[in-house]
């Protein structure tokens, strides 16, 4: 082994060392911040809420097509949680579905964006001033180019009115915001010593990025992940709202709304429902993701 | 604070212009995809917007109107040409072109945001100056759970508890519309206060203020919560820091020299972006906020253009609102670069 | 009684933050008089920059003085009136900061910050823009800045270290016409420029008749600035003495560790330095507070209380229980 070799190893192995330091200091302040654990704590109830919600909502035939005219508009009640609307249907269990499909398209989307983002953002700040950098860069200039809620609303209106197309829009408005922080982040990093001791070495570009760049970055991408997810929801509730999200009987909180609103303020707590789902929702990321930033900030 | 021409000439010189330029090409490489898209998608626009009803040859005038039969560089090229004459092409829900139609609803949007911008701008310097001030006290502790919360809950949200709350059991502002019915008002700049106040009608403009109210409100409350919070914490940071000491020992008066300036400028130096952020989004958000008071705006002919899929306005649209984005982006970093030296001069921060 | 211009006695202070409370300055007593230079030393976290800020009262929000006596001239500065204590600070004392970077506005011109300080030093007055001005150019030519004029219309990044510091010195001058109170005043600026620097303030002081209050860890510059030395350990004063009796002869035992553990030309040897750590103020020692560290510091009597302060000589006092003060 030649002595460069040597120390390469050398350099390799002290960053395992400052990396598991790290880790461990992390899962303390974890366990130290209350915001996070409250956040979790919450997130965890909702996401159980919505895995399970056939065996805990209370009438879960209302979320789908089922309409019950006697039981139209019942004020808050032990039967009726959060009252019942237009149709029959019982609110609450429509917010424990609303929730699930919630989830279901912060899981799709982030589980799109977040490797796509990430990638490209590595690629664009590792090959600085060279070709990839600007294509990346330029393409997610367009795409930032407009407000986001607009982007997102003509896209589906472009295709189809329905939920699928709604992640579909969602994952394209998100990627250059998420690309754009992961790039601006490895062109920090890669002049670093351990990235230019790779380089020199000889090691392929590819395992640099990922085995050097991306763990010591993985801290601010998960936090702004949770914090996005907040902005996603919020988004994805308003396309809803606007008529050109998911559509109705999907129970989608902000479909909820948009339906509900129309018998307000006459029947004004139908909305109670779906409107706090929204906002407990968005809460439980961002004090998850206020936590997460508190975790790996005080490094 | 003297702005001359200096400063004016070491804006301008530097990325500002580049920006602009860089956000004008993205913009147009942006509508292009999107013109794209919308072409391509299945379904025939203009039978849609006609109706099923409607006769055969009628719709193929529309088509060949629209030059859907041709095709697609055609297509961009005329919608090219179109743009440079400063039209949008013909809007298929009203029948008229996009461009009029936008800038019969424009007006009404713009004085929404402006509204908006002012009441959180005010409001933002206000609770947050007093909240970085007294940290811990019990206002500051109300404004950090008041912050949290604002944060949390979308602006239709907000509309709807703000209409709920102050129009139906308070009855104390209207609920809908700009203007109430009895008041006749010329259409000078589409601005209703500003026509008002040109036109010398004084209980217009006092009627106009009374139905911005919620609206703006709705608006504004979100976006000044998360503002208020970055302010009060950039202000305890400042109010820390070594050159306040300084000031104080001097014996300047406490409030009105340390605080509201010495302190106060560095701290929207952080604060500053994140509300011309906010104003920037205004446009977005105003979408939602529009439909719920029916507030004659954009929004009103974007929804209803993109449910439509009239595609002209669509592609108009986010033109619009992109234009109106950038705009206002350059905006506030002018005045960014005004209020902190540290960038024209290129010093560190 | 005029003599004491400025009389600090027993003074306790501490700061409180979210989880600790730091007990910082634990009965301190000096005193200034009129004409005097007076020194202060100590290692850095000794409470030495807390007392000046105690002083003017300018103490960040978790500091609190919980005990004790500022008096300056015959005002209690802890329990006057607002206007008082805005007086004092605007027309009597003066203070200059240890680094001038910090100490500076970062986004208003050095112009602004200089006639604001002027206009509220000569309140009352009926000046206009242009005496003002004039002041702040008198001022700056004093503190031998050679370009007065492009020095007033720059941003204080855009300048050097040394001038940054003259700017500071030059808006301490406006407010101090008796007292001069001075932070550590060379430590953040280049060697080179120090000794310059520190001519300047003493022909300041000369020529304005100041009395001053240095505080400073170099033990050289104090020498020759000072004609009386306090030392202060771990928020306690440990030794009073003339300042060349103090270097002669030094009786505290951390006095005699800290001169010895300065170099020197004449010899050929370092130090040996203090061992231990500095006082963790969240749980101070008991007693005396050196006595971890002290050579001489195992016995019961220094773990036990605190000892006062005696005078050992004329002029000069020491606390320590070596010279006495055991009962």
């Amino acid at each position: 082994m030649s002595i460069t070799e040597l120390d390469y190893n050398l350099i390799i192995q002290k960053e395992k060392e400052v990396r598991k330091e790290r880790f461990k200091r992390a899962w303390f302040r974890f366990k130290k911040s209350k915001l996070a654990i409250t956040g979790l704590v919450i997130l965890s109830t909702l996401l159980i809420m919505a895995i399970f919600a056939e065996y805990l909502a209370p009438y879960p035939e209302h979320a789908g097509m089922y309409v019950n005219f006697k039981e139209r508009f019942q004020y808050i009640s032990t039967k009726y949680l959060l009252g019942t609307d237009h149709l029959g249907r019982d609110i609450f269990t429509r917010v424990i579905f609303g929730f699930r499909l919630a989830f279901m398209m912060i899981g799709i989307v982030i589980s799109i964006v977040m490797p796509v983002g990430t990638v490209l953002g590595l690629i664009a700040g590792y090959y600085k001033g060279k070709w990839p950098e600007h294509i990346v860069l330029r393409l997610a200039d367009m795409f930032v180019s407009i407000p986001p809620l607009i982007l997102a609303l003509s896209i589906c209106a472009i295709l189809e009115p329905n939920i699928v197309n709604a992640m579909i829009a969602i994952t394209l408005m998100w990627w250059p915001w998420y690309t754009r922080m992961v790039y601006s982040m490895t062109s920090s990093i890669r002049d670093e010593p351990y990235v230019w001791a790779a380089r020199a070495l000889g090691v392929k570009d590819r395992d640099i990025m990922f085995k050097e760049i991306l763990p010591n970055i993985l801290g601010p991408i998960l936090t702004k992940a949770t914090l996005d997810a907040a902005w996603v929801i919020l988004i994805g509730s308003a396309i809803s709202f606007l008529g050109l999200g998911a559509q109705p009987p999907t129970p989608d909180l902000g479909t909820m709304v948009s339906e509900y609103m129309a018998y307000f303020p006459t029947y004004w707590w139908m909305i109670i429902g779906p409107a706090l789902g929204i906002a407990i929702l968005v809460m439980a990321f961002n004090l998850f993701g206020d936590g997460l930033r508190e975790v790996f900030a005080g490094d | 604070m003297k702005i001359n021409l200096n400063v004016l000439k070491g804006i301008f010189n530097n990325a500002i212009l580049k920006r602009i330029i860089l956000s004008l090409i993205s913009l147009l490489g942006l509508s292009l995809i999107i013109f794209t898209l919308a072409r391509i998608m299945p379904g025939d626009p203009a039978r849609m917007a006609l109706g099923p009803r409607a006769p055969e040859e009628i719709v193929q005038k529309y088509r060949e109107m629209l030059y859907l039969d041709k095709p697609l560089y055609v297509q961009y090229y005329y919608w090219l040409i179109n743009l440079f004459q400063g039209k949008l092409g013909p809007s298929l829900t009203s029948f008229r072109e996009v461009s009029v139609d936008i800038a019969d609803f424009l007006p009404a949007t713009l004085e929404l945001m402006l509204f908006v911008a002012i009441i959180q701008v005010t409001g933002t310097l206000i609770l947050g100056t007093i909240s970085g001030c007294k940290p811990g006290s019990a206002i500051d502790g109300a404004l950090r759970v008041f912050a949290y919360i604002g944060i949390c809950v979308p602006p239709f949200v907000w509309a709807l508890i703000l209409q709920f709350v102050f129009s139906y059991i308070l009855g104390w502002f209207p609920a809908t519309e700009r203007l109430s019915s009895y008041i006749r008002l010329p259409r000078i700049t589409g601005l209703v206060t500003i026509d008002a106040l040109i036109t010398g009608n004084f209980n217009a403009f006092v009627d106009a203020l009374w139905h911005l109210a919620l609206p703006s409100l709705a608006l504004a409350v979100g976006a000044m919560a998360q503002e208020t919070r970055i302010l009060r914490s950039a202000m305890v940071e400042n109010i820390n820091k070594d050159y306040i000491t300084t000031f104080l020992s001097h014996g300047l008066p406490i409030y009105r020299y340390v605080y509201f300036k010495y302190a106060l400028r560095p701290s929207l130096c952080s604060t500053i972006p994140v509300i011309g952020l906010d104003i920037a989004s205004l446009i977005a958000n105003a979408f939602m906020v529009e439909m719920i008071f029916n507030w004659p705006g954009i929004s009103k002919f974007g929804i209803t253009a993109m449910l439509r899929k009239d595609l002209n306005g669509i592609v108009g649209i986010v033109l619009v609102a992109g234009i109106i984005y950038i705009v206002t982006n350059v905006i506030i970093d002018i005045i960014l670069t005004i209020l902190d030296p540290r960038i024209r001069r290129g010093g560190q921060q | 009684m005029y003599e004491n211009l400025l009389t600090v006695k027993d003074l306790f202070v501490k700061y409180k933050s979210y989880w600790y409370v730091y007990h910082v300055l634990d009965g301190v007593s000096i005193n200034v008089k009129l004409g005097e230079k007076v020194g202060l030393i100590g290692e850095s976290g000794a409470g030495k920059t807390t007392l000046l800020k105690s002083i003017l009262r300018v103490l960040p929000p978790q500091g609190k003085i919980t005990n004790g006596e500022i008096l300056y001239r015959d005002v209690n500065l802890l329990n006057c009136s607002k206007q008082q204590l805005l007086e004092i600070r605007r027309r009597k004392i003066g203070m200059i900061f240890q680094d001038p970077l910090a100490a500076l506005n970062p986004v208003f011109k050095i112009k602004e910050q200089m006639l604001d300080i002027i206009k509220y030093a000569h309140e009352n007055s009926g000046m206009n823009k242009r005496d003002l001005e004039n002041i702040a150019l008198d001022l700056l030519r004093d503190t031998l800045i050679p370009d007065p004029e492009r020095v007033l219309n720059s941003y204080p990044f855009e300048l050097s270290g040394g001038m940054r510091q003259r700017v500071v010195i030059a808006m301490a001058l406006a407010s101090a016409r008796e007292l001069l109170l001075a932070d550590e005043p060379t430590t953040n600026i280049d060697v080179t420029i120090q000794a310059q620097i520190l001519k300047l303030i003493m022909d300041l002081v000369k020529k304005k008749g100041l009395s001053m209050l240095l505080v400073s860890h170099a033990l050289g510059m104090v020498r020759n600035m000072t004609d009386r030395i306090y030392v202060i350990y771990g928020g306690n004063i440990v030794e009073e003495a003339p300042t060349s009796k103090l270097f002669k002869d030094p009786l505290h035992p951390y006095t005699r560790l800290l001169i010895d553990s300065a170099p020197k030309i004449l010899s050929s040897t370092l130090g040996e330095g203090i061992k231990g750590n500095p006082v963790d103020y969240r749980h101070p020692p008991s007693g005396c507070r050196f006595h971890p560290r002290c050579p001489f510091g195992d016995q019961e009597i220094c773990r036990r209380a605190k000892p006062p302060l005696i005078e050992v000589d004329r002029d000069r006092y020491v606390s320590c229980y070596l010279y006495g003060g055991g009962t």
